[in-house]
C-alpha cells in the first residue's frame, strides 16, 4: 500500500475506468454540497479546506500518466476555495486547478465540492464535505464532535481509509458476466458541454415513505419506479415502432456489504427495469419488477461475483503488461459495449445524511448533482436530510420532457414537490 | 409560494418560469421577486482556450519552412540557379498560409481565410507560370476564376452567416450562387480560348442547381417534412 502524502498512489479498481473515457471537454465529475445556516467566509473555507485535505491525504492528489496505467501523485500546492458558477461539474482541467482532482465552491451559505470520479465515490465525497463543513464552524467557533462520516482533522490519517476494498474483497468464487440489452435512450437535442441544467425537487421525506410503503417497497425502490416510469411513458411517447428496455443504473455502496472505512471508491452497479416488449407495465408494476430485482441482486455474494469480474480485469497478468495507450482503447470500447448503452439514465441515492448532534442546528441541507453523462442525457441523484428528500435531475438535453414526467408524476401521487433550478 | 398551473408543482421564489414547462409564474398574491436569492449564481464556468496558438503556429511554421529551405539549398547547389525548388517552396508557402493564420486569428476566420488563401493560390499560379508553364493563362484564366471564387465564398459565408437564416434556406442560397461561379467559369474559359463568349454547359448545370435551390425553398415552408427529415437523417 502506497502512502499518498509521502508518493504515489494507483487508482482504485473503479477509478481506473474513468480516465480512459474521459474526452477534451468531458469527465466523469459529481457534487455534493452542504447549506449552512450562516453566509460562508472564503478565508475560513480555505484554511478549513487545507486543514480537511490533510487529514484526508487521498483528495490531495493529482492524476498522472504512467507506461501501464495511470497513478496519483502526492500534490505539494494547496487547493483553493473559488466562487460557485451556474453550470457545475465542467471537466476538471489540470492547469486550472493546481493539478486537484477536485474543487471546493462556495455561494452564499452554500459549501460545495466537485470531484473526478476517479477521487471518491458518493459516500466518500461525502464524508469530505462533512469533515470540511464541521471543520469550517470549528474554525468559525462553533463546538465539533466526530463521528456519522465527519473525521476530526486534529487526528492523523488512518491507512484504511485510503486503501482500495475491491481488491481486498473480491474472492473470485464466481465472475459475473456483464452481458446486457441495449437501453432506450431519448431521442432529445444534447447541448454542448459545459452546459448543465440542474432542477431540484425538494420532497418530504414523510411523504415518499407513506407512498413505498402503501406498496411495500424502499423509498429508494419508489424513486427508481417513477424515474424508471416516466422515461417508459416518454418512449411510448416517442412512438417508435421498436421498443427497448428502460433501465437504471444505480450505484451499490458496497460498504454495506463489507467492513471498508475506504472513502476512496468502493461500489458498484446494478440496473434495474422494464423491457417494454413484454406489454404496457403499469405504475405499481414498475415499482414491485425493481424491488424484486433489487432484492434479487443486493446480496453479497452476487455483489462479490459482479465485484471480482471488475477486479478480475484488473489482476489479469497479460492485461497488466498492456501499454496505457491500448488499454485506454480497450476500457473504452468496453464502457460503449457496457457502459452507458446498457441504461437510460443512472439513478443514485445517498440516503438519509447524518451529522453529529453539535452541527445539526449549522446544516439547512445536503444536495447530490450527477455531472454530464457522457453519451447519456439524464442523471438522478436523491440524497435526504432533515425531513426533506432532495431529488435533483441533471440533464445536457435541450428537452425538460423526463424531468417534468418524473416530478409530475410523483405530484400527482400526492407528494407535494417544490422546484428550484439553475436557470432563471 | 407559487405553483405551475401547467404541472402541479410548487415552485420556489426564485423561479421566474416553471423550469418544466416553461410557464410563467402568475400569482397576484405573490408576484415573482427578481430580488429573491437564486439556488445558483449567474456565472457560467467556460473551457479556458487549451491549445497554445502561438506555440502551435510555430511548429507549423518550422515544419513548412525546413523541407523548403533544404530543397532551395538543393536546386542552388547543384543546378546554380533556382528553379524546381520554388514550386516546393511555393507550395509549402500555400500550406503555411491554408493553416498557420486560421491557429490565430480569432475572429472572422472564414473571411481572412478566403482573402489569404485567395491571394495565396494567386501567388503559387504566378510561380507555376513564371517557372514551369509560362504564358498568358495566368493573367487571363486563372487570375478572374480565382477572384471570382473567392469573391463567391466570401459572399456567401456572408449571406448565410448574416442574412439567410435556417439550414435549408442556406443551403438554397449556396447552391444559387454556385450558378454565378459556373457561369463566371465558361465566361472566363470562352473568352480564353475563343476571344468571344457563348454560354452553353454552365446554363445546362444551373437549371437543375436552380430547381434544387427552389425545392429547398419550398421544403423549408414544410414544418413536418423538415422534422421528418431531422429524424431520418440526424446524426
Amino acid at each position: 500500500m502506497n502512502k499518498p502524502e509521502s508518493g504515489w498512489m494507483s487508482l482504485d479498481n473503479s477509478a481506473k475506468i474513468y480516465p480512459a473515457v474521459t474526452s477534451r471537454n468531458w469527465a466523469a465529475v459529481f457534487r455534493v454540497s452542504v447549506t449552512l445556516r450562516e453566509t460562508v467566509e472564503p478565508e475560513t473555507l480555505q484554511a478549513a479546506l487545507e486543514d480537511t485535505v490533510r487529514r484526508m491525504p487521498s483528495f490531495c492528489l493529482s492524476l498522472h500518466r504512467g507506461l501501464f496505467w495511470y497513478y496519483f501523485d502526492a500534490n505539494r500546492q494547496m487547493p483553493r476555495v473559488e466562487p460557485d458558477v451556474a453550470n457545475p461539474c465542467k471537466k476538471i482541467d489540470k492547469k486550472e486547478n493546481g493539478g486537484y482532482c477536485f474543487r471546493v465552491r462556495y455561494y452564499r451559505e452554500r459549501i460545495a465540492v466537485e470531484l473526478f470520479h476517479s477521487i471518491a465515490d458518493g459516500t466518500g465525497a461525502m464524508v469530505f464535505i462533512k469533515t470540511l463543513a464541521a471543520r469550517y464552524l470549528q474554525l468559525r467557533g462553533f463546538p465539533f464532535t466526530a463521528g456519522e462520516g465527519v473525521l476530526d482533522c486534529d487526528q492523523p490519517p488512518q491507512p484504511v481509509e485510503w486503501e482500495d476494498s475491491h481488491t481486498r474483497y473480491a474472492r473470485f468464487q464466481h465472475i459475473e458476466g456483464r452481458r446486457e440489452a441495449k437501453a432506450y435512450h431519448p431521442r432529445m437535442d444534447r447541448q454542448p458541454p459545459p452546459a448543465l441544467r440542474i432542477i431540484t425537487g425538494t420532497l418530504p421525506v414523510e411523504a415518499v415513505r407513506d407512498r413505498a410503503r402503501e406498496l411495500k417497497v424502499t423509498v429508494n425502490d419508489y424513486l427508481a419506479g417513477v424515474i424508471c416510469y416516466s422515461f417508459c411513458r416518454l418512449q411510448q411517447a416517442e412512438g417508435n415502432r421498436r421498443q427497448y428496455p428502460v433501465k437504471l443504473s444505480v450505484p451499490v455502496n458496497l460498504r454495506s456489504y463489507y467492513p471498508s472505512e475506504t472513502v476512496r471508491n468502493f461500489a458498484t452497479f446494478i440496473n434495474p427495469g422494464v423491457d417494454p416488449n413484454y406489454g404496457e407495465y403499469a405504475f405499481e408494476e414498475i415499482v414491485q419488477h425493481i424491488h424484486h430485482f433489487m432484492r434479487l441482486r443486493l446480496n453479497e455474494k452476487y455483489l462479490n461475483a459482479v465485484l471480482s469480474a471488475n477486479v478480475g480485469n484488473e489482476t489479469n497478468k497479460a492485461m497488466r503488461v498492456v501499454p496505457l495507450v491500448f488499454k485506454n482503447w480497450a476500457m473504452a470500447f468496453g464502457y460503449r459495449l457496457y457502459g452507458e448503452s446498457r441504461y437510460t439514465a443512472a439513478f443514485s441515492n445517498l440516503g438519509v445524511i447524518r451529522v453529529p448532534s453539535a452541527m445539526i442546528p449549522h446544516v439547512e441541507r445536503f444536495d447530490f448533482i450527477m455531472g454530464p453523462p457522457r453519451t447519456n442525457l439524464h442523471g438522478a441523484t436523491a440524497v435526504s436530510y432533515g425531513g426533506k428528500l432532495n431529488l435533483t435531475l441533471s440533464s445536457v438535453a435541450d428537452q425538460t420532457d423526463a424531468e417534468r414526467l418524473i416530478f409530475t408524476e410523483l405530484v400527482k401521487r400526492g407528494v407535494p414537490v417544490t422546484i428550484e433550478s439553475n436557470r432563471y | 409560494m407559487s405553483y405551475c398551473v401547467n404541472c402541479g408543482v410548487e415552485l420556489a421564489p426564485s423561479e421566474r418560469v416553471c423550469p418544466l414547462c416553461g410557464t410563467e409564474v402568475n400569482n397576484p398574491r405573490q408576484p415573482y421577486d427578481p430580488a429573491a436569492p437564486k439556488p445558483f449564481p449567474n456565472e457560467i464556468d467556460l473551457f479556458a482556450p487549451s491549445t497554445d496558438r502561438t506555440y502551435l503556429a510555430a511548429i507549423l511554421t518550422l515544419l513548412m519552412a525546413l523541407p523548403a529551405a533544404i530543397c532551395l539549398a538543393c536546386d542552388l547547389a547543384y543546378t546554380h540557379g533556382a528553379g524546381w525548388s520554388m514550386l516546393v517552396a511555393g507550395a509549402m508557402g500555400l500550406l503555411w498560409i491554408a493553416t498557420a493564420p486560421l491557429v490565430l486569428i480569432r475572429r472572422h476566420r472564414v473571411l481572412v481565410g478566403v482573402v489569404l488563401d485567395g491571394a495565396g493560390v494567386l501567388g503559387y499560379l504566378w510561380l507555376i507560370e513564371r517557372y514551369a508553364a509560362p504564358g498568358d493563362w495566368y493573367l487571363r484564366l486563372a487570375v478572374p476564376i480565382v477572384v471570382l471564387l473567392a469573391v463567391l465564398i466570401a459572399g456567401d459565408t456572408l449571406l448565410v452567416t448574416r442574412v439567410v437564416t435556417g439550414k435549408m434556406r442556406q443551403m438554397a442560397a449556396a447552391v444559387a450562387s454556385s450558378v454565378l461561379l459556373l457561369v463566371g467559369i465558361e465566361i472566363c474559359v470562352d473568352n480564353f480560348l475563343s476571344g468571344s463568349v457563348s454560354l452553353f454547359w454552365s446554363l445546362l448545370v444551373s437549371v437543375p442547381c436552380l430547381i434544387l435551390a427552389l425545392l429547398l425553398l419550398a421544403f423549408d415552408r414544410r414544418k413536418r417534412f423538415k422534422e421528418q427529415m431531422k429524424k431520418r437523417l440526424h446524426l
